[in-house]
């Protein structure tokens, strides 16, 4: 059990400053050149907006932080010495932003009420009938688990939530983690590690897919 | 190793970041100890979970922002990459701020403007529009000296001109007038010559067109030659 855990992600070894493609990519802003400027937005606009969506658990202010983000991007590509990726950079951008962000709802908008429909009252008649799950049981509990997971990573202290999120959902390597987020390994180490136990105690008295319903074949009496 | 120490290394672990002493170590203990087995199992279970996170994919809408947005920004980045674009929104700014104070004086400045030429031009302008029918109207200048004037003669003679400047002869009898207001000799003085009877007449019926000053028939004086008077003929 423990082998096969243990075969991912080991022994990674990330760039932590620009590669050539990077460079290459950033000379090309800096002229001005359309192609490199659609180049940009394929690449990071959507990894950009999962990590705001995960930081802030708001698709309206994911967005708005989102576009903030590329319009910083745009606007101090002259400033991007390459002492870190790209990716990084951007990262680092947009954690900054989603803090920025939270740090604004909790000023401004905790006495707000909601007049929008829900995302689940907003999904389309399509999205709501697709039913892609291999069986209601598998696609309710997957929906549940996630549902939960969603829940206590928006519980989660948002200085482990970076971590943990940069981590385990953005895949950055423990450097490209320090980068982005400004600080040691060690509080990095320690950040995910708090993470995940708090995630994990969270969880804990939530949905157990092993201890649910089981329904044995036995013959009739 | 003790069960602590082991589930602090167990989050390093799982990314890979364990030396190979130590990752050996935790491994031995978790396969001896269920409690720290199942807190890796937990904690993989989660790291699991996490990335099959549903990764919603960018809203169309969004994506169409940012489109946009990157156009606006690479425009703006051309148009300040040259000098007279670094400066643009320096002198449009400081256009529009030009512009707007001057547009509460843009109406009273054409009108001071437009009632300075009509004035202007009525007085500096000779005739202006109309001529009189009777061709009488002294002309529109600042000073004019009289001019030449027409000897009217008496009835039945043929009138003649006065002659002056250059077309004087050693011979011409030349007199000093005064002319007033209504273009009549009011006075007039010998400077060469005799004062006869025929040049007394000539004097008497001739019509002069007076000076003026400002537009205003004033009295002036011209000196004028008569030519053969004796003879009659004026030339």
């Amino acid at each position: 059990m423990a082998t096969s855990i243990l075969d991912l992600g080991l022994d990674r070894t990330t760039e932590v400053v620009a590669d050539s493609d990077d460079l290459r990519l950033v000379e090309a802003l800096r002229g001005g050149a359309e192609e490199a400027y659609e180049e940009l937005l394929t690449r990071f606009q959507q990894p950009a907006y999962t990590l705001a969506l995960r930081l802030l658990e708001d698709q309206s202010e994911a967005g708005d932080v989102v576009q903030e983000v590329f319009l910083k991007v745009f606007r101090n590509i002259a400033s991007f010495r390459g002492q870190s990726t790209l990716k990084t950079w951007i990262y680092r951008i947009t954690v900054n932003e989603a803090h920025n962000a939270r740090r604004w709802r909790f000023r401004h908008k905790r006495r707000e009420v909601e007049l929008d429909p829900s995302a689940e009252e907003s999904r389309s008649f399509e999205e709501v009938v697709a039913d892609r799950a291999p069986s209601a049981f598998e696609a309710v509990f997957d929906r549940e688990r996630r549902a939960m997971l969603d829940a206590a990573l928006e519980q989660l202290n948002p200085i482990f939530r970076d971590a943990v999120v940069l981590r385990d959902i953005m895949d950055l390597s423990y450097e490209e983690i320090a980068k982005t987020l400004n600080v040691s390994m060690g509080t990095v180490k320690s950040r995910i590690l708090r993470g995940r136990e708090a995630l994990r105690e969270q969880l804990a008295g939530g949905l157990d897919k092993a201890a649910s319903l089981q329904l044995v074949p036995k013959p009739a009496e | 190793m003790s069960c602590e120490n082991v589930q602090k290394l167990i989050s390093p672990l799982l990314d890979g970041n364990l030396a190979s002493r130590e990752r050996e170590s935790v491994l031995a203990h978790v396969a001896s100890c269920s409690a720290c087995a199942q807190r890796l199992q937990a904690l993989e279970n989660l790291r699991s979970d996490l990335r099959r996170l549903a990764s919603p994919a960018i809203p169309a809408l969004l994506a169409q922002k940012l489109r946009v947005l990157a156009s606006h920004e690479r425009a703006r980045q051309r148009t300040r990459s040259t000098w007279a674009g670094r400066f643009a929104p320096w002198t449009d700014r400081l256009e529009l701020s030009f512009n707007n104070l001057m547009r509460p004086f843009a109406l009273p400045f054409a009108g001071g403007l437009l009632s300075a030429l009509v004035v202007f031009s009525l007085i500096f302008v000779p005739s202006f529009g109309t001529a009189s029918p009777l061709g009488t109207d002294p002309a529109i200048e600042l000073v004019t000296t009289p001019v030449d004037g027409t000897v009217v003669g008496r009835p039945g003679e043929t009138p003649g001109t006065i002659l002056r400047g250059p077309a004087l002869a050693c011979d011409d009898t030349i007199v000093e007038l005064t002319i007033d207001e209504n273009g009549n000799v009011r006075d007039w003085n010998m400077v060469r010559g005799q004062m006869t009877e025929d040049v007394k007449n000539m004097i008497v019926y001739s019509q002069f067109i007076p000076a003026t000053y400002f537009g205003y028939p004033v009295q002036g004086k011209v000196k004028v030659a008569l030519h053969n008077v004796d003879r009659g003929a004026r030339s």
